[in-house]
């Protein structure tokens, strides 16, 4: 692609966690809106943005969000699910034109918690095809269906340590990093608490972030605390095909 | 609003109802600048909920607020802290090794300077844009007015402060800087002369009443506002004492009369006023003598009657000629400066240096400005008394003043550390200064802690206060970092990570132990143990392997921790307890998979290292029942009985099982309350199979002893037979 890209920036107020553009609202348009989700803060927000093409990112409204918001997914053009560190997960939904606001639609209140009663943060979303997975410090993996109050399946991973990171790799097959370095991967659609898989790495390391890639979703990366990303084959668990020692930092 | 008025004097109340048992609230600090209130005596009895309305049965927590911390100035905060850091750096990087000549950092310091000084400014911005929504009549819109208001002095004082410490150019002329210092900060008079010069007769402004008849004008002038009828000669004047000539001369030309010989004889006179430049190749004497020629054909033509005829003109002449009641009323007129009292006597102080005192130094700075105070009469605020000793040269005292003025320490810190570079580029010291610059970073690193969000900002400032050379954190980054409220687990590693960049182990291993027992509490132990090794923490890491090894004793079963004992690799080794956990996993897992021989080897091996706990024995013992009676229930295949446990490993069975046995008798007579512990799930298993150890252990015993009898016959006749 020629041309260089331009950089624009404007002050947002509070520390950010997670941004994720919304998809447009069809096909041949660009995504010209995106949302941020705000941690660290006594009162944080969820806040929608919208950026022109060689304009300041303007902040077009502010919806107050209980707890850090710690990660956010886009599950349909105008859903999107929120994850919360006081172990909750919303939806949110745009309104119609001509500004897409945000209401919020529908809330699991304390989906994830710890065995003693108080709440775990919940630390990741995936989503695909209208299910939302998450998992949280709890060490469990719901799955959670939009309209529905109660999760759909909930997977007890079985291991103490909190999961740290969610991706889809197949429409039935979730992968999941925990903090002591290790990927399973589940089969939703079979019941059990068993992964079909597990995955290691050397180092053991806490596993922050897990994403396929775009087209190959065969692939797998993860990332690292230590900062090393790591590829992985799903069709040949035994072995990670590459590891790159990418930053000195998580 | 006065920058007194900012020192909000908000008292809290609280509030009580008289009661029996009253006697007083008392306080006690929390954090570094919050309150904790309760009353006294603090109820014995769960409060009812009279008294909970009534305050009584409640701790109530008190924070100072400041505007620091609004929505507005937290790109300050980030900001600055960038710009400290960079700032640092280069100072850094430019300290002499030895034997060179140290780099002159002046147009770093200047350039630094000047970041801080566009941040306050675009904070100003910002809240400007943001006040145009806002009803007038809120106090919130009174809050951030007052704020905008307070960083505009900020940026003033900051500038005044450029000129005199940081661009320093002892000896030399200052006029030219100061002009510019004060056209930066006084801009009414440009806003105006744009507004009038887009009116289609600006002269009319001042002139109105000459052209129109007087009777059905009354009426009119009495509605039109007293500011416009002289306000086009008003910014004549303003922008002459500003010294910006070319703009006067281009309002004149739009005069009607602009072609008369007063107006031209005017304009000649603005056109050749001498200004001082640097670098011009004109030296200071020759531009006062210039400057004095040009003054004198001024009064002279003053004198002479050119600009008889029109009162303004000559009022203007009189002002050229340095005329001090003249520029006094100019100044004192403007009507921007009339509503706030801060700082108004700067302009007068320019006006009348650029007449009468054009070879102003930095020496005679403070008593040109003492004199223009009188004249002006001005009752001098706070922002006064810092710019006043700001020219004296007190650069202590300035700071001493900012402190004490200004809510938060955000521009004493930046100021401070700014005029402790300046002061050492000039290769002097001055002790005061270091010190101080050391006390003030740590009091704002200190409020920037406290606040749940900028905590890690304040810790940065504390990397650079110790005297440099010196590497290691200040102890006050290890007490900070410790007290981090710790509410999640990717807060938990942030604090790890910013403690390991600064190699403070203690905290790293506080931290892990906090998280590592809130792990344990819950109950999930195999995370309690990830963090204790994630520390490297030998104590800890013992203290949970045991919590493992006792749960397994009571459920008879790893739970969840058997997935992290698999995989934890050379970890194992940190502790005793940890490594023979994981070899006692392993143990298991070999024994599931049917390797019996490798499982009975790695099994004794463990009872004969003596690396179990005392009380786990019992769970050994009953382990290796399996395995010897295994051995047992094969007694005539004809490949030969496998022994699985050597004579010599039997032999230290016998012994672990009678320690055991001895140990419980002597816990059972001397205390009677150990009893349940025993017979509780493993333990009692252990018990009753007591017996049937025993003799598993005799029958393998004689039968290794057979074994390993024929064995060494077997070899020592084939040996025989070979040689």
């Amino acid at each position: 692609m020629t041309g260089g890209c331009s950089i624009t920036k404007s002050y947002v107020y509070m520390k950010i966690n997670s941004v994720r553009w919304k998809p447009p609202s069809s096909n041949f348009s660009k995504a010209d809106r995106f949302v941020t989700g705000s941690w660290d803060n006594e009162c944080n927000s969820v806040c929608l943005w919208r950026c022109g093409s060689e304009e300041e990112p303007k902040l077009l409204q502010e919806l107050p969000h209980a707890g850090d918001v710690t990660d956010i997914t886009y599950i349909s053009r105008n859903t999107l699910a929120v994850a919360s560190s006081n172990g909750s997960v919303s939806i949110y939904e745009h309104g119609d034109q001509p500004d897409n606001e945000l209401t919020l639609s529908q809330c699991w209140q304390g989906c994830h918690q710890f065995p003693s009663g108080s709440a775990a943060p919940c630390t990741s979303l995936a989503s695909e095809g209208g299910l939302v997975a998450s998992v949280g410090e709890d060490a469990r993996l719901l799955l959670l269906s939009p309209g529905q109050q109660l999760p759909h399946r909930v997977i007890d991973s079985g291991s103490d340590s909190s999961e740290y990171a969610v991706a889809f790799v197949k429409s039935n097959q979730v992968l999941t990093g925990s903090m002591q370095g290790q990927l399973r991967l589940w089969d939703i659609r079979s019941s059990g608490n068993t992964p079909v898989a597990t995955m290691v790495t050397t180092e053991q390391e806490w596993v922050r972030q897990v994403s396929n890639h775009p087209s190959q979703q065969h692939v797998v990366a993860a990332a690292g605390e230590a900062g090393t990303l790591t590829l992985w084959d799903m069709r040949n668990t035994e072995q990670p095909f590459s590891c790159i020692a990418a930053h000195s930092a998580p | 609003m006065e920058l007194e008025e900012t020192l909000a004097n908000k008292f809290y109340v609280i509030k009580h109802q008289e009661s029996k048992n009253y006697k007083g609230h008392f306080a006690q600090s929390v954090g570094v600048y919050g309150l904790a209130v309760y009353p006294a005596p603090l109820p014995s009895i769960p409060a009812s909920d009279d008294a909970n309305k009534a305050g009584l049965g409640v701790v109530q927590q008190l924070s100072p607020k400041s505007w620091l911390f609004n929505r507005h100035s937290r790109q300050l905060v980030n900001e600055a802290m960038n710009t400290f850091r960079n700032l640092q750096s280069i100072v850094e990087d430019a300290t002499p090794s030895e034997g060179e000549d140290p780099l002159d950092i002046t147009p770093a310091l200047i350039n630094k300077s000047r970041e801080y000084r566009s941040m306050l400014q675009a904070c100003v911005c910002s809240l400007n844009s943001d006040l145009d929504d806002l009803n007038p009549s809120t106090e919130q819109y009174q809050e951030m007015a007052g704020q905008c208001q307070l960083l505009y002095k900020m940026e003033l004082l900051l500038g005044l402060m450029e000129i005199i410490f940081v661009d320093a150019r002892p000896g030399s002329l200052i006029l030219s800087q100061l002009v510019c210092w004060v056209r930066l900060h006084y801009p009414s008079c440009t806003e105006n002369m744009v507004t009038i010069i887009e009116e289609p007769e600006p002269a009319e402004h001042g002139l109105y009443w000459q052209t129109v008849s007087i009777s059905n004008l009354f009426t009119y002038w009495q509605t039109v506002s007293t500011s416009n009828l002289f306000t086009y000669w008003q910014i004549i004047y303003e922008l002459v004492c500003q010294g910006r000539l070319s703009d006067a001369r281009q309002l004149l030309h739009q005069h009607p009369h602009s072609h008369s010989d007063a107006f031209i004889a005017m304009e000649e006179i603005l056109r050749k006023m001498p200004t001082y430049q640097a670098y011009s190749g004109v030296s200071e004497g020759e531009f006062l003598v210039r400057w004095q020629h040009w003054q004198g054909e001024c009064v002279m033509r003053l004198q002479v009657g050119e600009f008889a005829a029109w009162g303004h003109l000559k009022k203007l002449a009189e002002i050229l000629s340095g005329n001090a009641a003249s520029i006094l009323s100019v100044t004192t007129l403007s009507n921007d400066v009339g509503g706030r009292s801060g700082g108004s006597w700067v302009p007068h102080l320019l006006a009348s240096l650029l007449f009468t005192q054009p070879n102003i130094t930095l020496h005679r700075l403070h008593d040109a400005a003492t004199r223009a105070v009188a004249e002006c009469r001005a009752n001098l605020s706070d922002l006064d008394n810092i710019l006043l000793t700001a020219m004296q040269g007190d650069s202590l005292q300035v700071i001493r003043w900012c402190q004490k003025t200004l809510d938060n320490l955000w521009l004493s810190a930046h100021l401070t550390d700014l005029l402790y570079h300046a002061v050492t580029s000039q290769q002097s010291t001055y002790p005061l200064l270091t010190a101080m610059r050391e006390s003030v970073l740590q009091d704002y690193a200190l409020e920037l802690a406290d606040h749940p969000s900028l905590w890690q900002v304040g810790l940065v400032y504390l990397d650079y206060c110790g005297p440099s050379g010196l590497r290691d954190a200040s102890p006050l980054t290890s007490m900070l970092l410790e007290r981090v409220p710790l509410t999640s687990d990717a807060k938990a590693h942030k604090v790890i990570s910013m403690a390991e960049q600064r190699n403070l182990d203690d905290v790293v291993r506080g931290v892990c132990r906090v998280m590592g027992r809130r792990a344990a509490n819950e109950g999930r132990l195999a995370a309690a143990i990830w963090w204790a090794v994630r520390a490297k923490d030998a104590p800890f890491t013992s203290h949970t392997a045991h919590q493992v090894l006792h749960r397994y004793l009571s459920s008879g079963e790893f739970q969840s921790s058997a997935l992290l004992l698999d995989h934890l690799g050379p970890a194992m080794l940190l502790s005793d307890t940890l490594t023979f956990l994981g070899k006692y996993r392993e143990f298991h897992s070999l024994y599931l998979r049917g390797d019996h021989k490798r499982a009975a080897d790695l099994l004794v091996t463990l009872i004969a290292s003596k690396l179990a706990p005392q009380y786990f024995w019992p769970v050994l013992l009953l382990d290796v029942l399996p395995l010897l009676q295994q051995a047992d229930d094969a007694p005539d295949s004809e490949e030969g009985q496998e022994v699985v446990v050597s004579a010599a490993h039997t032999y230290e069975l016998m012994y672990c099982l009678n320690t055991v046995i001895e140990n419980v008798k002597r816990e059972s007579s001397c205390d009677k309350g150990s009893e349940e512990a025993q017979h509780s799930g493993l333990l009692r298993a252990f018990h009753e199979r007591e017996t049937e150890l025993r003799s598993c252990l005799a029958h393998n015993l004689a039968r290794a002893i057979v074994m390993e009898g024929s064995t060494d016959a077997a070899v020592s006749r084939s040996n025989i037979s070979a040689a």
